[in-house]
């Protein structure tokens, strides 16, 4: 599959790296990390050219992060994200989630454009659903996009002969980093309904 | 019920960390082994690809591709290979063949 898909990056260059990180921003998956790599080690050896690849993976990644914020906004999810504050059994973590986006959302956008990546796609749905300043959500949202294709596709430059090795260290560890995130954040919830029950 | 459905999300969520960082380590140990070798040549690779990360001086290569001197393409080494009607296995064989009578610390 790998090698399948690192010939489509050689056979078609920037346009599917362009759809790759489009189609991530949908929560699709695609490895679009190992594709941003191999047009950066493509650039290394002048298949590409590296200002084109960083563009392509660049604005592919911003139209689907904008797409999935304005999907939300304006197609229903602000509807099923106000039906759910209504049901009891929902309404308190949805108001702590609202809560967290609206006192923290820029570094929410930012780090999970490319630290967090595996929550980026839920995050522009949750943003869009919860009506955050677009402002704000497009500044952080161009920042993260930026050092996302910046890392990858300079690491693809560096380490253009072991793209597939580190592609698959490196999603492990963001995976490892998204879970663990996600373990801390519940744990603070369960603890902090815990403390009601002490009482 | 609530408290129920996130404890057994922490735990799945908990679970997931462990397993992640099993494999991160597990292929950080395997890319860092030095008796792991260089990686093989792949049909995915295009000319230059193989001719920078190997260290192959590009008239070797443009020699083994059957290339002119200023032929560079920007193919896959398996389209290249169809367009010459030859077997990709062939030309990476060719390479292999190559690396293999090269010295060492070449």
């Amino acid at each position: 599959m790998t090698d399948l898909l690192l010939l489509w990056v050689s056979d078609y260059g920037l346009v599917i790296i362009s759809l790759a990180t489009l189609l991530s921003c949908f929560a699709l998956p695609m490895p679009s990390s190992l594709m941003m790599m191999a047009g950066g080690a493509f650039a290394a050896t002048g298949d590409l050219v590296l200002w084109q690849v960083c563009a392509g993976a660049y604005v592919g990644a911003v139209i689907g992060d904008q797409s999935g914020y304005f999907m939300a906004r304006r197609f229903g999810a602000a509807h099923l994200w106000a039906w759910l504050q209504q049901r009891r059994s929902s309404a308190r973590l949805l108001s702590q989630a609202e809560a967290l986006l609206e006192k923290r959302g820029g570094w929410a956008i930012y780090l999970t454009r490319w630290l967090f990546s595996p929550l980026g796609p839920y995050i522009n749905v949750l943003a869009g659903a919860t009506h955050m300043p677009w402002r704000r959500f497009l500044l952080a949202d161009l920042l993260g996009e930026a050092t996302w294709v910046t890392v990858y596709v300079t690491l693809g430059y560096v380490f253009g002969t072991q793209i597939e090795e580190l592609s698959d260290t490196l999603g492990n560890v963001i995976g490892a980093l998204t879970a663990g995130m996600v373990t801390l954040l519940l744990g603070r919830a369960l603890w902090q309904q815990r403390k009601p029950h002490a009482s | 019920m609530r408290r129920k459905a996130m404890l057994a999300s922490f735990i799945i969520a908990a679970g997931l960390t462990a397993f992640f960082i099993i494999r991160a380590a597990f292929f950080a140990f395997v890319w860092m082994d030095p008796d792991r070798g260089i990686h093989p040549i792949e049909p995915w690779m295009t000319p230059r690809f193989i001719a920078r990360t190997y260290n192959i001086p590009r008239p070797d290569m443009q020699a083994i591709l059957d290339l002119g001197p200023d032929d560079t393409p920007r193919q896959p080494l398996v389209s290249l290979a169809e367009a010459h009607g030859v077997a990709v296995e062939d030309w990476i064989n060719e390479f292999n063949a190559y690396l293999d009578a090269r010295p060492p610390h070449d």
